[in-house]
């Protein structure tokens, strides 16, 4: 982000100056107090407040519909999903699954990883992966609270059939990479049992 | 904005009643109020950044840079600018909303979220540390070029 608004710098005044050089907010919270003092810096906290007001109700349905689909997706699904060595069912089967597993990078990667380890395949993984971030079920509330139903709807249909090809071409063109993974996979996955990380890589 | 509450309001009772069916409705309501809860401190941290920004962004760079007249930069730049952006959707997509959406073409808008969900920067060290150099090398190799493909696709079937 700060590359490209150092671009913008050039192209916008002087009183932009200092605009590149952060993206935290106690910094732009500065920024603002440098360049038009406390009444710019209010009129950031206001600005915010005021969007935050407009969306309200909006936000209230999309936590409604989140709330309600985590409900329905319970672990013993996941886990049943899991279990059954989703790798010979390729990547049909994992893109269903990255569509529906809940969870950040700090809890998908070492899932994959375990998923890798029980047999799976790695192209049914690269399907996994673009469909838990391509459209997660549970990202679609708030992607069209913020986004709009019309963009939403046209990438949906755009990107629909990548997390298959994908993977379907990772199985198809590189069938060795499977074991290269895997084994590497291990290897980490070893390393990190020695540190003692996280409950979610076991079975 | 209206066309969101009423796609958000029918797919809230769709799975309300889902829920009641299955005598979960009161659980999955405490459970949307405790996922609000917890994400509310982020999300007004978000809006406060998000107001810092609109001031601050010169609205005329943003349109040379990403806007219609901007051509093919826009699916350049766009993925570029998606990618770089940390923060879960709850940071994501309020920023979006505030910062690009008026000005990015549709194509860079896909270009955009597409590449903040596919190639983000900030997975790379999950993906280093639980899956290898290798996966890391396969995965970006396959997706890298994905975002300004499926922009360019969306602005030729509907910009």
């Amino acid at each position: 982000m700060c590359a490209v608004q150092s671009k913008w710098q050039k192209e916008s005044n002087r009183e932009q100056d200092h605009l590149g050089y952060g993206i935290s907010r106690p910094h732009y919270g500065f920024n603002c107090f440098y360049q038009g003092g406390t009444p710019l810096v209010g009129g950031g906290f206001l600005a915010g407040g005021k969007t935050l007001l407009q969306v309200f109700p909006l936000l209230i349905i999309a936590f409604v519909v989140a709330g309600s689909v985590s409900t329905l997706i319970s672990k013993e699904m996941v886990n049943r999903w899991l279990g059954e060595e989703a790798g010979w069912k390729g990547p049909f089967l994992g893109t269903l699954l990255g569509a529906m597993v809940p969870g950040g990078p700090f809890f998908f990667y070492p899932l994959m990883a375990t998923l890798i380890i029980s047999g799976a395949n790695i192209g049914t993984m690269i399907s996994f992966v673009a469909a838990k971030t391509l459209w997660y079920v549970g990202r679609i509330p708030i992607e069209i609270a913020f986004v709009g139903v019309r963009i939403t709807v046209i990438r949906f249909i755009i990107t629909f059939a990548i997390p298959v090809l994908a993977g379907a071409a990772v199985n198809y063109f590189l069938p060795g990479y499977t074991a290269r993974i895997r084994s590497e996979v291990e290897l980490l996955r070893a390393k990190g049992e020695k540190s003692g990380k996280g409950g979610m890589q076991d079975d | 904005m209206t066309d969101a509450v009423i796609v958000l309001s029918l797919m809230a009772v769709i799975f309300l009643f889902i829920n009641y069916r299955q005598g979960k409705h009161f659980e999955s309501l405490k459970e949307a109020k405790k996922m609000f809860l917890s994400i509310l401190p982020l999300l007004l941290c978000a809006f406060v950044i998000v107001g810092f920004l609109d001031i601050l962004i010169p609205e005329k760079a943003l349109q040379a840079w990403l806007g219609a007249e901007s051509g093919w930069k826009g699916l350049i730049f766009g993925p570029i600018i998606g990618a770089l952006i940390q923060g879960g959707p709850y940071a994501f997509f309020p920023l979006f909303d505030a910062v690009f959406r008026e000005t990015v073409t549709t194509g860079t808008a896909i270009a955009m979220i597409t590449a903040w969900g596919m190639i983000n920067v900030g997975h790379l060290p999950y993906e280093f540390t639980f899956l290898g150099p290798r996966f890391v090398l396969l995965k970006n190799a396959i997706y890298l070029a994905i975002p300004s493909l499926t922009g360019l696709l969306a602005d030729f079937l509907f910009g």
